[in-house]
């Protein structure tokens, strides 16, 4: 299977065909993980700089373990999103970056669209580890990861995404990988954060939580950021979590097989209860684990590397 | 003395639609003849150009050019902005406000008609803020403006708040003449807003503008205007229930006039999806539907302008993310080729895009429009409508480096632009 792709900016651009090839690539990594010795010299010799404009700790050090374990050298940079704090165009920084010869520039910004400016200019293969609220595709790759992994299949499956839509570049790419993937996706939330137009994009819509999760076979809850809780999006943080928060009660209203998922950080007691997050259907911390691997997937297939790690460090 | 032999002449005012010669001396429109002077005249003019299968204009007017003087010299000056507007076949430009410091008081009036008196090739026509640093809070000395020069009052793109004041605004203005300037927008609502609020922007994850914003605007607006009896002008106008709201408000004899730029006039938010910063425009670009309401109203006489909403960036500006990008299009030098692809399309014929950019907008103001007629002022333009050519904004006269339309293939080009029978603009023909 080729892969076709020059830069990862957003979940629109791969084929499900393409989705699967990560994913199976992804797969091989996983093995690396139990090895007593996790590192492989793929990409011995190649430059990679994760480049975070807005401060990330996960995502950051899920990059930064994957370009390690292939044996990258990896540079850690960080910045503001705000040209006039750093006094510099993103187009002069994407120049600078430039001069220095990476291979591949892994870029979080705050603003929708940085990444695709970066990779006009940077000369680097672009991965797009978040841009504002438009797109989080290794985020979406690895959730359908997860499930695949689950169910053994994406397609035919009832993909319930919840909580804060609008504000989301992680329900933006899971929106369209489940779908491009075969499955069956609600969307679910108050009004003020689930705006009509998503229905254009084939979604199912509703605001009650339980139309959401019946026969779900996955749910996905989305964080609600402390500030949406302070202007006006839901009257309290109190009646967000009664209606739309997910405990073990409206767990029941889903498949008895159906996994849960967040990509974190989560905000327990307002849209996740404890004692579903760390619950028999959690599957949380496998997401973590799983990004990982797609990321190592990704900057392997970027620069040509085949589709499993070889070799003995 | 030039003569301009055999030229189709669109004259709106004066409602000539045929095939002239048009003799200019000392600045002025000395004859205007059926057919070329014969053989043993020749002689007698210093020039004569052979203007057969080209289109003469008078010279058109924008509303809504910003000049970047005094204050933003590096984004725009008075020289480069005028040989902008003179490609652009405009010999006259009103130059909003909003420059630093901003114009509301009488000395800045003077202060911008000096700088173009000093620098500038075609007309300029100073519009004055209606409050005192566009802040929304205390009315100008309107009267005073007028004395000094300025042709209009304006919000200056930011909505003035308090509906008392704006009302005393209206009929203070109304007893001197003035058009008021209004921007029909919510600022609540707009708030944050990158591209329109619908399918691009929740796709894209970017705040969108809602049509209401502007809707609301323009009822407010337009029930100030029944209220006071005062000249409002509402732009740059976007939305079709903008549109439906106008046709009542001129329906009911209105004093209400609006105008649209030119990009929204021809472009949806279906060119604006790349991230693309020379798309981030002010309001946005809306939907293809609205876009379509914009050309019937052109085509209806709804809207009485087609505007540049001239915003020269510099690189810093432009060069940056979407939401970072400062708004605006460097409009002068595209106006022409836009408003020529609604006429290749038959959205309006040529007399009525001569309208909109001849009569209209003078209208508008209030000032006797450019004609093509014995003994006018020779302000004219002179086109190929017909010319092919391609949007590179580093080819532009002004300052300004963006352009939504940089790269589009464009149909109709400025060869010739006289302000005052002085060649201002001598394109390659």
């Amino acid at each position: 299977m080729k892969f076709n792709h020059r830069h990862v900016l957003s979940m629109e651009q791969f084929s499900a065909a393409d989705i699967h090839a990560v994913l199976d690539t992804a797969e091989n990594f996983l093995e690396l993980n139990s090895r007593e010795i996790k590192k492989v010299p793929t990409l011995r010799g190649r430059a990679v700089i994760n480049f975070f404009f807005e401060p990330s700790t996960r995502t950051r050090t899920s990059f930064e373990i994957a370009g390690k374990r292939l044996s990258a050298d990896m540079l850690n940079l960080s910045g503001s999103s705000s040209s006039v704090v750093k006094g510099e165009s993103l187009v002069d920084t994407a120049l600078t970056l430039r001069s220095m010869n990476p291979d591949i520039v892994v870029v979080r910004h705050s603003h929708a669209g940085a990444p695709h400016l970066m990779a006009r200019h940077v000369g680097a293969h672009v991965i797009n580890a978040g841009d504002g609220q438009h797109q989080h595709p290794t985020q979406g790759l690895l959730d359908l990861m997860t499930v695949r992994q689950r169910f053994g299949q994406i397609e035919g499956l009832k993909v319930a995404i919840v909580g804060d839509i609008l504000h989301s570049r992680v329900a933006r790419s899971d929106l369209i990988g489940f779908q491009k993937c075969g499955a069956e996706v609600w969307l679910c939330g108050p009004p003020t954060l689930l705006p009509p137009e998503f229905a254009r994009f084939g979604a199912r819509m509703t605001y009650n939580l339980e139309e959401a999760l019946t026969g779900a076979h996955v749910i996905i809850l989305l964080r609600v950021q402390a500030e949406r809780m302070n202007s006006a999006f839901f009257p309290t943080a109190r009646e967000y979590s009664q209606r739309y928060g997910l405990n073990s009660e409206k767990l029941k209203w889903a498949r008895k097989d159906a996994v849960v998922m967040h990509p974190g950080p989560m905000n327990r007691g307002v849209e996740i209860d404890p004692s579903v997050a760390d619950g028999a259907h959690s599957l949380i911390l496998r997401q973590v684990e799983n990004g990982v691997s797609v990321r190592a997937a990704l900057m392997m297939m970027l620069l040509g590397g085949g589709d499993r790690p070889r070799g003995d460090a | 003395m030039l003569l301009i032999e055999n030229a189709h002449v669109v004259d709106p005012a004066g409602q000539l639609d045929g095939v002239r010669s048009i003799e200019v001396d000392r600045g002025r429109i000395r004859r205007v003849l059926k057919s070329p002077p014969p053989a043993q005249e020749r002689a007698e003019y210093g020039e004569i150009i052979n203007a057969s299968g080209m289109h003469l204009f008078p010279g058109f007017l924008d509303l809504r050019t910003f000049a970047g003087e005094p204050g933003y010299e590096y984004k725009e000056s008075f020289a480069t902005v005028s040989r902008a507007a003179a490609a652009g076949g405009f010999t006259g430009v009103a130059v909003v406000p909003w420059v630093r410091p901003v114009t509301d008081s009488a000395p800045m009036v003077r202060d911008v008609l000096k700088l173009a008196a000093a620098h500038s090739v075609v007309e300029v026509y100073p519009i004055a803020g209606a409050t005192l640093g566009l802040k929304g809070e205390t009315m100008t000395e309107a009267a005073d403006l007028r004395s000094a020069g300025a042709v209009a009052l304006s919000d200056g793109g930011r909505p003035v708040q308090n509906t008392l004041l704006l009302r005393r605004i209206l009929e203070y203005a109304k007893t001197w003449g003035l058009t008021v300037f209004l921007t029909p927008r919510d600022p609540d609502l707009s708030r944050g807003a990158l591209v329109s609020e619908g399918e691009v922007s929740a796709r894209l994850g970017m705040r969108g503008d809602p049509a209401a914003s502007e809707e609301i605007a323009v009822a407010r607006y337009i029930a100030l205007a029944e209220l006071t009896g005062a000249r409002v002008h509402i732009e740059p106008i976007s939305t079709a229930g903008a549109i439906r709201q106008l046709r009542q408000a001129l329906k009911r004899e209105l004093p209400v006039t609006a105008a649209v730029t030119a990009h929204h006039a021809v472009l949806s938010e279906r060119d604006a999806e790349d991230f693309d910063t020379n798309a981030r425009l002010n309001p946005p670009l809306r939907s293809p539907k609205d876009r379509d309401a914009m050309q019937k109203a052109l085509s209806d006489g709804t809207i009485a302008a087609v505007v540049s909403d001239h915003s020269p960036q510099s690189s810093v500006e432009k060069q940056v993310s979407f939401e970072e990008a400062e708004p605006g299009s460097a409009g002068l030098e595209t106006v022409f080729g836009a408003v020529m692809d609604l006429v290749h399309h038959k959205v309006i014929d040529l007399p009525a895009a001569a309208g909109l950019l001849c009569t209209g907008p003078a209208r508008v103001l209030g000032i006797k429009p450019n004609m093509i007629a014995e003994g006018e002022k020779a302000n004219l333009c002179l086109a190929r409508i017909n010319a092919d050519w391609t949007v590179r904004a580093q080819d532009f006269a002004s300052k300004g480096r963006n352009s939504v339309f940089e790269g589009r293939p464009m149909k109709g080009k400025i060869l010739l632009t006289l302000c005052n029978g002085k060649v201002v603009w001598h394109g390659d023909s």
